[in-house]
């Protein structure tokens, strides 16, 4: 037995660290479980003792890879554990991203969760529930096929007294294996699926999944005893804070280490053009950067803020790539009778998490453990191994939930950050970054600019449309690209596109798509629907702008220019849902313009889709937007916890309006200057409309994600309505009260 | 200069020694194991790390913890704990108001202050004296009605 397994085997053997499991997302922090040994070896995903294990209390614990973003994935797992193996969900623990405990999954994005990530979970909860009947078929002399499953017990199918799972297996192995599907680079970085020797439960045949089950975790938050990467401590701990440069791109020349010096304990730490500062306590870190003289070389890398979208189509192309290509679009644009063309610009974005990226390191010689709020904790375990020159087996990644991230974000930084440090200082270091650490320098959903050309005929049917997009990647994190391993040298840069428009879903006789990829400016990862929630905007834009022009209600247009049966369903719904009336531009004498906004959008493979309509008033001496009402639909296929899917919903919905309502990274030449919630506004309660949303569950259709099919379509949604209400398209976001007035 | 203080904190004295500059965020949280109140910007702009002081919110992030010595400082932990929570908590969980839940502390303190002074708020005043606190997720309706069912409820602070 190796020496991973006799600590998996202590964790899930003792009671008194059983709770561990479930403590570490809810309450206390047990460092002597993971602390005491450096990463051993991955757990293997071929062994059913990876993912799952039995209490003698009938305890059972989850171990996966994949990690709740504050999305509700714990009790969601659970609720499959529950369902595949029968026992009751009260019963059920989740351990989630620890490098050492749980088999690699990926990374948690793109909300495939539960369409990608929960597989291999419910594949092994269903191995595991036929391994008990098999043990129990031994144990009472009965051929497996006369006994049956029920909450934690294993019975004959006569009988109402069976034996329970914890007197079966209770803290022993299965020692089952397990056949994992394929192990492409695909299936690596989005998550390896099992191949199942029992048939998965039928959605007909759940009875804990498509239940509102009440989250495990919200208790503990609303306490203020979760336990979230920003709680972790370990003995002999110092604080760290990070000092990042003036300017991106500027090379440290010298620091003047007095200037910390009347601060207790604070010590400078310095690598390369690195720099941050330690010190014991919280608040002398944050003092002594604050305090910290350095010398820097001037830089410049940063175009003017103001003509960035006439910019973006000049950089330097990285790849010009096709989306999707049909039909003719000269012969298309010949036969419209309204035929437009039109630019749409959206800003840089931050993900804008609450609580600033933070993590714990402790680096020795030989060996590292990292607490992060990492989306994935196995890519960010091999990057920072490489980063401090040690074997990747000597690296243990352990993920506690952070602020909600809503894409990849400043957590790898963070981790990155504190590995430095303590690898410089020798001891365990805390870092959080600071709010303008955070707005500075996160990685940002990058700009873009699209340009669509299109025509519809008279009858409101359209017959062209040619779309194409200039942005950066929207993935510029997948390899390393830690802010601190850029300071220090030998980065290994970025290597994965996305950002892509989505598939268009109107049927048109002439689309075309042209994602083309730019050199970067500014370091930028995918924030929510990345490409999908820019591209929307301009095609739902668009689609408004085509259907004023041939005259047509945009309800009714979008209706004309798609036959897909669950597209006619969210939009209708939502028409009913808001009382949608035909189209006229309304305005009230008292200097308040009334406007009505509507838009769809879908997401993946149109697994998932959402139509939205948008009340606002608009103050017409200032151009301020009042939101009143949104009303959504909703349609991801099966519903697996109606109550957590509306909380994403609606958390969509919410940020999507934010999003086109405020927001903006600004810059100057040497960086980003808009460095804390008065630069950079987000929604306010006093803001909120009323919200009315309704789901569409639909139980047979292939399961799509959530969080993102929310989000997509709100920016054309509100666009639209400042459309109905002033009668002039806004052709960029954000809708600040100044852009707004201007295009009145 | 560091300093010995006794604060009164969930009902509790507690001796600390820190410098009287010390925001009380990190005294409460690094000291007294509080981890209720957050970090979320060090400017008092997003209330994650907002605590009651004698009933009334303030910001611990630019609380001076020298400032606060005759107060009695309240905390979510003080309200009560996840298998006892304050009937207010209480309202959270069961209107599920909350995703990831960094920003809820801090919510739950401006709610309890709310509902000290104003034991049945409007609609309106709800988000009025919610505005200071944000929310990134985007949970704010639920927030909301967690507020509406805590004063349907007759919870009192």
């Amino acid at each position: 037995m190796s020496g991973l397994d006799l600590s998996r085997r202590q964790i899930i053997g003792n009671a008194g660290v059983l709770v561990v499991g479930f403590a570490i997302r809810g309450a206390g922090f047990v460092s002597t479980a993971v602390g005491a040994e450096a990463a051993a070896r991955t757990v293997v995903p071929e062994s059913l003792d990876s993912w799952l294990a039995v209490a003698r209390d009938g305890t059972v614990t989850l171990f996966t890879g994949r990690v709740d973003l504050g999305t509700g994935t714990e009790t969601i797992f659970a609720q499959f554990v529950a369902d595949e193996l029968d026992v009751p969900i009260g019963q059920v623990r989740v351990v989630m991203g620890d490098t050492r405990l749980t088999p690699d999954q990926g990374k948690t994005t793109a909300s495939l969760n539960v369409v990608r990530g929960s597989q291999p979970v419910r594949v092994a909860a269903a191995e595991a529930r036929m391994a008990l009947v098999a043990l129990a078929a031994e144990k009472l002399g009965i051929p497996a096929g006369e006994l049956r499953t029920e909450d934690g017990f294993v019975l004959p199918k006569s009988a109402s007294n069976g034996i329970s799972y914890g007197e079966l297996i209770g803290d022993r192995s299965f020692s089952v294996t397990l056949e994992v599907a394929g192990r492409t680079a695909e299936d690596i970085s989005r998550g390896i699926m099992l191949k199942p020797k029992t048939p998965l439960k039928a959605a007909k045949d759940y009875k804990v999944v498509g239940k509102s089950i009440p989250r495990f975790d919200i208790p503990a938050k609303v306490a203020g005893t979760f336990e979230y990467v920003h709680n972790v401590r370990v003995p002999g701990m110092l604080h760290g804070r990070v000092v990042r440069p003036p300017a991106i791109g500027a090379k440290l020349l010298s620091v003047d280490g007095d200037s910390v010096g009347s601060i207790a304990g604070a010590q400078v730490v310095r690598r390369n053009d690195f720099l941050g500062v330690v010190a014991p306590r919280e608040e002398d870190a944050i003092r002594a950067a604050f305090a910290l003289q350095a010398k820097w070389s001037t830089s410049e890398r940063l175009p003017d803020f103001s003509s960035i979208y006439q910019e973006l189509p000049k950089l330097a192309v990285v790849s010009d790539e096709v989306g999707y290509n049909q039909g003719d679009i000269a012969a298309g644009l010949a036969k419209g009778k309204t035929r437009l063309k039109a630019t749409y610009d959206f800003p840089f974005q931050d993900h804008a998490m609450i609580g600033p990226s933070c993590a714990v390191a402790d680096v020795n010689s030989d060996r590292a453990i990292i607490w992060s709020g990492s989306q994935w904790p196995q890519g960010d375990r091999s990057d920072i191994a490489k980063m401090l020159g040690l074997p990747v087996e000597r690296v243990q990644l352990i993920w506690r939930e952070a602020s909600g991230s809503y894409g990849r974000l400043g957590c790898d930084d963070a981790a990155a950050d504190a590995a430095i440090m303590s690898q410089i200082v020798g001891k365990p270091v805390r870092v959080q970054w600071m709010r303008d650490d955070e707005h500075g320098w996160e990685p940002l959903s990058p700009a873009m600019t699209m340009t669509i050309e299109g025509a519809a005929d008279a009858d409101g049917r359209v017959t062209a449309f040619d779309y194409v997009q200039y942005s950066p990647s929207h993935s510029m994190g997948e390899k390393g690209n830690h802010l601190a391993w850029h300071l220090i040298g030998g980065a290994p840069g970025w290597g994965r596109k996305s950002g892509s428009a989505a598939n268009l879903w109107y049927d048109i006789e002439a689309k075309r798509a042209r994602n083309v990829f730019v050199e970067p400016w500014l370091r930028g990862i995918y924030l929510r629907s990345p490409g999908g929630t820019q591209s929307i905007f301009a095609y739902e834009s668009f689609m408004d702008e085509l259907a004023s022009g041939a005259g047509i209600d945009p309800l009714e247009f979008r209706l004309k220019n798609t036959h897909d049966a669950r597209d006619h369903d969210v939009l209708r719904a939502v028409g009913n849902l808001s009382g949608w009336r035909p189209r006229t531009v309304r305005s009230r004498s008292d200097g308040t313009l009334t406007g009505r906004g509507i838009a769809m959008g879908r997401y993946g493979a149109g697994e998932s889709r959402s139509a939205l309509v948008v009340d606002v008033e608009i103050e017409r001496s200032s151009g301020k937007i009042a939101l009143t009402q949104a009303c959504i639909a909703f349609d991801c296929g099966f519903v697996l916890n109606p109550d957590g899917l509306i909380n994403q919903v609606e958390g969509g919905l919410l940020q999507g309006l934010s999003r086109a309502l405020h927001e903006q990274v600004k810059f100057d030449r040497k960086r980003v200057t808009s460095l804390n919630w008065n630069d950079y506004r987000i929604l306010t309660f006093a803001e909120l409309p009323e919200v009315k949303t309704q789901l569409i569950p639909r139980p047979d259709e292939p399961w799509g994600a959530a969080g993102e099919a929310g989000t997509v379509a709100t920016a054309a949604a509100l666009a639209n309505a400042v459309f109905d209400a002033t009668g002039k398209h806004p052709r960029r976001l954000p809708l600040d009260p100044d852009y707004v007035k201007a295009i009145m | 200069m560091i300093e010995r203080f006794v604060l009164k904190v969930n009902g509790r004295e507690e001796a600390v020694s820190v410098s009287g500059e010390t925001p009380l965020l990190y005294v409460l949280r690094n000291d007294l194991g509080l981890n209720g109140p957050k970090f979320g910007c060090g400017l008092a702009q997003c209330g994650a790390c907002a605590v009651l002081m004698d009933g009334v919110e303030v910001r611990s992030c630019v609380t001076p913890v020298a400032s606060v010595l005759n107060s009695e400082i309240t905390t979510s932990e003080g309200l009560g704990t996840p298998s006892k929570l304050h009937p207010l908590q209480a309202a959270f969980v069961a209107e599920q108001a909350a995703q990831c839940g960094y920003c809820i502390h801090g919510m739950v303190i401006a709610a309890a202050a709310l509902l000290k002074r104003n034991p049945n708020p409007s609609l309106a005043e709800i988000k009025v004296g919610m505005n200071g606190h944000l929310c990134r997720c985007g949970t704010h309706l639920r927030i909301v009605r967690a507020i509406e069912r805590a004063a349907e409820e007759g919870v009192r602070l």
